[in-house]
């Protein structure tokens, strides 16, 4: 089961309310379809080289997890981050939709046992690891160390990672088609005008 | 969050839509009633139960016939249910779908203040929903509820609707449904897809762990939600010429129009997938519950969506093996919809004014994780599958200047312009009490 975590509160946006905790907001602030999630962890005593380890992959631990996101193509960014001394880690990221409503996906997939990994060396998550622990009780503890952003940016507003992951593999083609002998002729067909005004540089 | 050991269904406590799915030839009826006296809503409640079948025995789709009770957050309030009790229930059922509006998509035409009087009102407190394979046995299941509904005076029938297999036992739009149906474990009931594992039956009935290893939240004591099920209740409104029309505008041939229309829906108008029967319907493949239903996307060489499209119907809102945000078999819901109103004669495409649709009825454990989820994420909104701007084609709330994307070769499909072809008249949250809990709801003294 989990305990309160009481020195994380002040962090978050909640307020105490007749002595009890408020709940966080359920999601971090969102931009089209983007989404972003900042949680605020404390560490516990002695523990920062255990979660340096575990986020120190090797080259195939990391291939292998990159190849999982981007296979679900949902993922824009991750980053963990010890700071104060390494007394605190902070994981932000942000990703294509909502966070709140995903949470049990969340705790069923890949994402949570790497995440499992490091949090057992956070204050108010069980050493035990998530198989003692609810999704619900997940949620909570991870909601209540969430900040949301003051502001969010994104400067491809409006577009998902896959849209992203698409438009790169369309570049690609088409500096091949660029390198390919006669490209400039056929790029003189009406139909590829578009293509004709990008292909100057 | 762990493993549990097999557990036991109390298949004689649940009611039998739960498990058992719709018959392929169906008659059947909802009524919608108000419960002006808790004590004659109790006595309504007694006289029902001994019309309400479990889900025991082997199930015959096409033999037998249920009537199922269910009731809404304020019918239980009207009930007499103490508030203590009331407040144990979700909120999103508390709330009613009305309220759930905004959030929902239920915008414009299928906005709650044009929804068909009572739907969505203070009044609709009870639903029986009877189906049976025709109409002379639907007669012998809904007497005894009917028997009841006129003998208790302070319970009022406010809503009636009726519904069957229209002739050519397919929906008002002309396709096959109730297909897609989802094993529970420990009902020993198969699925309809041998290659989609059975689902913990906390996905679906409370009182038992569901995928993650977690009871689904319940209402409290205990006797009150164990084998109980959330069900989603909507009217859809069907505009069949409209879509006739659409699709007709943008095909050159016949043959290009029943494959355009295919490609909006996922499945050919026999049923048969598009995944298995690209190119042509097959009205074998789709009349053989054995193989209409036993395929994957990705698996099947289909992740590109040359052969259905990402965004169609069918596959966005279950999408299988396919690559999506979060994991599919998190937002299974059971269908147990059935269709009302005239079918519109094959080939007419000017609206008759008729009224047709899909009472659209559907069951989960969570209406959050269930029904919600998947209309705000996989038929209001195409992030989902990377592609934002794309609502469902064919029932999500297009406004016309949504698109939609049919891969092909050589160069993909973009059609512009969809209009909206289904509205929603209205509808409700409810709740599908076991029969334990429904004797227990009978026999309260408040």
């Amino acid at each position: 089961m989990l305990e309160t975590q009481q020195e994380a509160s002040d962090m978050t946006t909640t307020e105490p309310q007749n002595g009890t905790p408020v709940r966080s907001p359920r999601k971090g602030a969102r931009t089209g379809p983007v989404s972003e999630l900042s949680v605020f962890l404390n560490v516990k005593p002695g523990r920062e080289q255990l979660i340096r380890d575990v986020l120190h992959m090797t080259p195939a631990e990391r291939a292998a997890m990159e190849k999982a996101i981007f296979d679900v193509g949902s993922l824009h960014q991750a980053r963990y981050v010890l700071f104060d001394n390494g007394s605190r880690l902070l994981v932000a990221t942000t990703f294509d939709g909502d966070w709140d409503v995903y949470i049990d996906d969340f705790a069923a997939s890949y994402i949570l046992d790497a995440w499992d990994a490091f949090l057992i060396h956070c204050e108010g998550y069980p050493d035990e690891g998530k198989a003692s622990l609810t999704v619900e009780e997940i949620k909570e503890f991870l909601t209540a160390n969430q900040v949301t952003a003051a502001d969010f940016y994104m400067t491809y507003s409006g577009v998902t990672a896959k849209e992203i992951q698409k438009a790169l593999r369309v570049d690609t083609a088409f500096q091949q088609v660029l390198d390919t002998p006669g490209a400039a002729e056929a790029l003189q067909n009406p139909a590829l005008k578009p293509l004709l005004e990008l292909a100057v540089n | 969050m762990t493993a549990e050991p097999t557990i036991t269904l109390e298949v004689d406590d649940i009611q039998a839509p739960v498990l058992h799915p719709r018959p392929t030839r169906y008659a059947g009826t909802v009524i919608l009633a108000r419960i002006d006296d808790r004590r004659d809503g109790r006595e309504l409640l007694r006289r029902l139960i001994p019309f309400v079948p479990s889900a025991a025995g082997q199930p015959e789709p096409d033999l037998e016939a249920w009537t199922a009770v269910a009731l809404s957050f304020q019918g239980l309030k009207a009930l007499g249910v103490p508030e203590d009790i009331l407040a144990s229930f979700p909120p999103e059922f508390q709330q009613g779908m009305a309220a759930r509006a905004a959030d929902l998509g239920d915008m414009g035409e299928s906005a709650p203040e044009h929804w068909e009087q009572p739907l969505g009102g203070p009044d609709v407190h009870l639903a029986i929903y009877a189906l049976a394979p025709d109409a002379a046995r639907l007669e012998a299941v809904i007497a005894g509820a009917r028997d009841a509904l006129r003998d208790v005076p302070g319970v009022t029938p406010i809503w009636q609707q009726d519904t069957y297999v229209l002739p050519n036992e397919r929906t008002s739009f002309g396709f096959k449904d109730g297909i897609s149906n989802p094993a529970i474990e420990g009902s020993g009931i198969p699925g309809t897809n041998p290659h989609e594992a059975p689902f913990k039956a906390g996905e679906f009935v409370l009182g038992y762990p569901n995928e993650n290893g977690d009871l689904p939240p319940a209402p409290q004591p205990e006797v009150l939600g164990r084998n109980g099920s959330y069900v989603v209740f909507r009217k859809l409104q069907t505009r069949v010429a409209a879509f006739r029309q659409y699709v007709r505008a943008q095909a050159r041939s016949r043959e290009e129009e029943e494959l355009l229309a295919a490609k909006f829906v996922g499945r050919w108008p026999s049923g048969a997938p598009l995944v298995l029967a690209p190119e042509r319907d097959d009205l074998e493949l789709g009349a053989d519950p054995a193989r209409n239903n036993a395929f994957r996307y990705v698996a099947d060489d289909d992740a590109r969506g040359l052969k259905c499209p990402l965004g169609a119907h069918a596959r966005r809102t279950y999408p299988r093996d396919a690559p999506i945000i979060g994991v599919a078999r998190m937002h299974r819901i059971i269908r147990r919809s059935s269709s009302y109103g005239p079918m519109l004669p094959d080939g007419v495409l000017e609206d008759d004014g008729a009224d047709r649709g899909i009472l659209f009825f559907c069951l989960q454990a969570s209406l959050a994780r269930g029904f919600e989820f998947v209309k705000t994420q996989w038929i209001d909104e195409g992030t989902f599958f990377g592609t934002p701007d794309e609502k469902d084609p064919l029932v999500g709330p297009n406004d016309g200047t949504n698109r939609f994307t049919v891969p092909q070769q050589p160069i993909r499909r973009r059609l512009t312009g969809l209009p909206q072809f289904v509205v929603n008249r209205g509808g409700e949250y409810l709740f599908m009490p076991g029969l334990r809990s429904l004797r227990w709801i009978a026999e309260l003294d408040t």
